[in-house]
């Protein structure tokens, strides 16, 4: 088990920089997610944790010891590949021990730690099987079981559920949260689905073009987004946006005026703000309701699920499509126009120029 | 068979084309197998009958018997008596057209009998001989020893420096490794016949002349082998051997437990044209070589040929010894073999 | 068995454990993935020894003369090696020049290689194209024609030496026919033309599986539509096939040549060492002769002739490199 620092992290591949001066903090037995989009540099992060990757500039810490030059084994870390990359030529039985015996563990060790992970795992019946006789959930497992019976201090996951099909990826995220509290060590776990790290995750870390943008409790990312990025990226669907200006300042929020709604007042921190300033609104699908008068939208789209809504729609004036979420039923037709209602305690507004979030007031 | 023979694209009607094509294939086989047969079936007859012309075409040998009364064997005719009764005899002596032969049955007695009423009794004989009678008494023992030597020593030399530069290509990065791949691709134009005097005289520099590691050594770093394994590699995962280096394998285990087990189709159609090109090598053991009990069985039949250029039977049934490995090899495996060839080009 | 392989397996297991030992000192000292020059090392050595470093010496050896093996024992004789070869008084003329071996050698190599080119070339396009129309038995012709590929030079040599001898079968069915008993590889036209037809026989199979891989990937549907338009196979071959072979073509005939240039094993065996006479002696044996069968050996002189032969294939080389980017589009 191992707390893990990251300070002033810097990766470049030939001239091109992917990891930009990446600071992060993992407590001993967290288990963090990273997410972001494709091509951010997650895997990066990961290897370069991991030791697969030399780092350009600074320092990889493992319980405040500075690991930056020892090899994976000795970093004794475990990482399941998104591929599983099982060894194709061995046994279920071999891919497990493989590991140990390049330890030159002793042999009834070996024995002992195979079977006590083939049983956590329910691998028993599939050890002298080759990777290739096995299911993509039995692969997943074999990989895993692998990573374990090292006793690692730390876990790696690069998109381990990637390849399986929904039903068994929700029952393995399920498995893999159970043995985070068994084996209560560190993990950390890369995805690009934010759902699977919004349920697992203790702490997300939310990178985009090499560079953090938030780390946080999940909650806080969906409620408290530093910036708009992050406030896009978390929450599906997609938080809405528009386009509008400060029109007032004061000590309870900041007033702000667009297209669809006028001389608005959001209840955030208003030092940074300046009158005229152009702003973007940021609401939820989920914070928007429905009432007998207000915003006007025509639907152009209604998808009901019978236990709840979306409903897409254009809002004068706005370029782009808002969409609503209702968590109950809600008959309409497409082309009816309904007025919606946003509450100011739920609103964002990100600086335009800066792309950061005015800071909440709370309540 | 002449239905199969007979199939063509059009069901039913054959087309001159097809004939013409049937026509290419049948003498072209027949072109190709007769003169290899040929020397087969020749390399199994007496001394006597290799050097008979007309040739036969079976492997034969005369019949002899034991007779009482004379100290030789006698050749055993079948007599065709003017009264159509026909009659084994065996032959005293021959006299112009005269014969005088005695009657197996009785032995006492002697017959004249006109030598056109009489032809010769042959049996199909194999004459094994040929192809042990060498080994014993010439060196041919030590020459196939030598060649397997070399084919087995060079084939696994081959397959390990070969399968480790390859390694080194398709999964590492590190400086100057295009320019490597390159120098290593640019051998494969460079022909032994334009180096082979410089080659030789680092031979002698190394003083490996006549010398059977100066033949295996100059031989198995393969531009095609390097070339063929990276190819091969370059589909394997690199997830693969980084999850070994996760599970605390060194790189050299990497190669030797991950990688070379991967690598076995490639390594064994490697492995095959690498026994066929060393069993087969002549210009360079011939160059290096120069003391027959050092000779592989190429160069030893050469110079066996060239010096006792009479003694066909012997020389074609080594001939034979040095065809048979290559032909079981291709029967058993032609289908790699002719794909290997037509993908990469190699021969 | 499988307890002997699993022995013979543990023991290579430990012999390659004790191997790694050093490796994993040295992957330590220099990381992961420089251990790539360790892996390369061995080969590059091999190819350094045998190849990149007789390259620089045939080029130095050409321009130092004298009988002494070792470098520094030779004198520098400048260009002396080359102008000795190259003095002729006719080129046309092989008893004109000083090395008139040399010139033989050059003109019977230059014939050689038209013959056994364009007769390699067309046998072989001949048979790929045949092969290519069965749709049962492909597999066994195509090995039946590669077979020959696969035997020694000197195998090919002794039988067809056999089969040409003076109690030959060949002589023996000429005889049959009526005709006249003759010592084929003794007479000089008659020889040359067995050693270009032993070669076409010897590798024909080689080049019929190259052009059979192209023709292979040819598109059907081309073929599909002429049928539909009614057009004929001859007419196919004439403008489909052709055409769209003869990138791949260009490519075989300049393989055909470098090979050809380089002839010497099966006609040296089936010759008897390049006769008769020097009927059939090429370059590649007079480089032999010179620097390792002659009295005196001319280290110097071979390998001037070496490099000047060594120019030519570089030539035809580069050509095919071109040629064969071409024909990738
Ligand atoms: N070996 C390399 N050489 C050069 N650039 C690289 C290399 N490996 C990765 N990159 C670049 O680094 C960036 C980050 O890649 P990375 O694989 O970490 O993305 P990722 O976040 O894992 O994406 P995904 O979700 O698609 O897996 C990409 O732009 C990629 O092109
Ligand atoms: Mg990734």
């Amino acid at each position: 088990m191992a707390a893990i620092q990251l300070k002033n992290l810097h990766k470049r591949y030939e001239s091109i920089d992917v990891m930009h001066h990446v600071n992060v903090d993992i407590e001993d037995g967290e288990f963090v997610a990273l997410v972001g989009p494709s091509g951010c540099g997650k895997s990066t992060l990961l290897r370069l944790i991991s030791g697969l990757e030399d780092i350009t500039s600074g320092e990889i810490l493992f319980d405040g010891k500075v690991v930056n030059r020892l090899s994976p084994a000795e970093r004794e870390i475990a990482m399941v590949f998104q591929s599983y990359a099982l060894y194709p030529h061995m046994t279920v039985k071999k891919n497990l021990s493989f590991g140990l015996e390049n330890l030159n563990m002793d042999r009834a060790i070996i024995e002992e730690r195979i079977q006590k992970a083939a049983k956590l795992l329910d691998l028993l019946p599939y050890m002298d099987r080759k990777p290739r006789a096995l299911s993509g959930g039995q692969r997943q497992r074999v990989a895993i079981g692998r990573a374990i019976v090292r006793n690692p201090k730390v876990f790696l996951f690069d998109e381990p559920l990637s390849n399986l099909d929904a039903k068994l990826r929700v029952q393995t995220r399920g498995e893999i949260t159970k043995l985070h509290k068994k084996l209560n060590t560190t993990m950390i776990y890369v995805t690009h689905d934010q759902v699977e790290a919004m349920t697992m995750a203790e702490k997300i870390v939310v990178v985009n073009a090499g560079k953090i943008e938030q780390v946080g409790k999940p909650l806080d990312l969906f409620e408290r987004p530093a910036n708009r990025f992050v406030a896009e990226f978390i929450g599906s669907p997609k938080m809405n946006m528009f386009k509008s200006k400060i029109t007032n300042v004061s000590d309870s929020g900041i007033e702000v005026t667009s297209n669809t709604i006028d001389h608005f007042c959001i209840p955030v921190a208003s030092e940074n703000a300046k009158i005229g300033d152009s702003v973007t609104l940021g609401v939820r699908p989920s914070h928007i309701e429905i009432a007998e008068s207000g915003i006007p939208l025509e639907i152009t789209q209604l998808e009901c699920m019978g236990h709840e809504t979306f409903i897409y729609g254009s809002l004068k004036g706005e370029s782009e499509d808002l969409v609503a979420h209702l968590p109950h039923h809600f008959e309409a037709e497409i082309g009816d126009t309904i007025y919606l209602r946003f509450s100011s305690q739920f609103m964002h507004v990100f600086c335009d120029k800066t792309d950061q979030a005015f800071k909440r007031i709370e309540s | 068979m002449l239905k199969f023979l007979t199939r063509t694209r059009h069901h039913g009607k054959m087309d001159i084309t097809d004939i013409l094509s049937w026509l290419w294939l049948t003498l072209g086989t027949a072109v190709i197998a007769i003169p290899i047969a040929w020397a087969m079936l020749s390399s199994l007859k007496t001394e006597a009958e290799v050097n008979s012309f007309p040739p036969s075409l079976i492997p034969q040998s005369t019949v002899n018997t034991q007779v009482e009364g004379y100290d030789k064997d006698l050749s055993v005719w079948k007599w065709t008596q003017p009264n159509g009764e026909i009659k084994n005899v065996a032959l005293v002596r021959r006299i112009g057209i005269k014969a005088t032969v005695v009657d197996i049955d009785n032995p006492e007695k002697t017959l004249q009998v006109p030598t056109s009423e009489i032809t010769q009794l042959k049996d199909v004989n194999f004459q094994w001989q040929n192809y042990t009678d060498p080994l014993e008494r010439f060196d041919f023992f030590t020459y196939i020893n030598n060649t397997v030597f070399v084919t087995v020593v060079a084939t696994i030399l081959t397959l390990l420096l070969n399968s480790m530069a390859a390694f080194a290509l398709s999964k590492y990065k590190f400086r100057g490794k295009n320019a490597i791949f390159m120098l290593i691709l640019s051998t494969l134009m460079l022909p032994l016949s334009v180096i082979m005097v410089p080659a030789f005289i680092v031979i002698v520099g190394l003083n490996l002349a006549d010398n059977l590691w100066g033949v295996i050594f100059a031989t198995v770093a393969t531009p095609t082998g390097v070339f063929m394994l990276r190819q091969y590699m370059l589909t394997i995962p690199d997830d693969l051997i980084e999850a070994a280096r996760v599970d605390a394998a060194s790189e050299f285990r990497i190669y030797w437990r991950i990688v070379l087990p991967l690598c076995a189709p490639a390594l064994a159609v490697l492995a095959i044209f690498s026994v066929i090109w060393r069993w087969n090598d002549f210009l360079w053991p011939l160059i290096v070589l120069s003391s027959p009990e050092n000779y592989t069985l190429q160069i030893g039949l050469n110079a066996f040929q060239g010096q006792f250029s009479v003694e066909w039977h012997y020389i074609l049934a080594m001939t034979v010894i040095a065809l048979i490995p290559v032909t079981i090899v291709f029967l058993v495996l032609q289908k790699y073999i002719t794909e290997g060839v037509a993908g990469s080009g190699v021969k | 068995m499988k307890n002997l392989s699993a022995f013979l397996f543990s023991i290579l297991d430990k012999f390659m454990r004790f191997i790694e030992l050093p490796t994993v000192y040295l992957q330590k000292k220099i990381g992961v993935q420089r251990m790539g020059y360790l892996f390369v090392a061995p080969n590059m050595v091999l190819f350094s020894l045998f190849v990149f470093l007789p390259v620089g010496l045939a080029i130095a050896y050409a321009f130092t003369g004298g009988t002494n093996m070792l470098i520094w024992d030779r004198p520098f004789i400048g260009f002396e090696n080359f102008s000795r070869l190259l003095n002729c008084g006719s080129y046309m003329d092989p008893a004109s020049c000083e090395f008139d071996l040399f010139w033989t050698a050059i003109h019977n190599t230059w014939w050689y290689t038209l013959l056994n080119a364009t007769g390699t070339l067309v046998m072989a396009l001949i048979t790929a194209v045949v092969l290519n129309r069965l749709t049962k038995g492909k597999a066994l012709f195509r090995s039946i024609f590669f077979y020959p590929v696969l035997l020694s030079p000197v195998v090919v040599g002794l039988i067809w030496k056999w089969f040409l001898a003076r109690d030959g079968l060949l002589n023996s069915l000429v005889l049959d026919l009526g005709g006249e008993r003759t010592i084929f590889l003794l007479e000089v036209w008659w020889s040359r033309f067995w050693v270009v037809y032993v070669s076409i026989w010897f590798h024909m199979g080689f080049f019929t599986l190259i052009i059979l891989a192209g023709l292979q990937a040819i598109p059907r549907d081309i073929y599909e539509a002429a049928k539909v338009d009614g057009t004929s196979e001859w007419r196919q071959f004439w403008r489909i096939t052709l055409p769209l072979l003869t990138p791949n073509l260009l490519v075989v005939a300049v393989l055909l040549l470098i090979r050809s240039v380089q002839v010497f094993d099966e006609a040296w065996v089936l010759t008897d060492g390049g006769g008769p006479g020097t009927a059939n002696t090429f370059i590649v044996q007079f480089i032999y002769q010179t620097a390792f069968s002659s009295e005196v050996r001319l280290y110097g002189l071979a390998s001037a002739a070496s490099v000047l032969m060594g120019l030519a294939l570089l030539a035809l080389t580069l050509i095919q490199v071109w040629l064969a980017k071409k024909a990738e589009y």
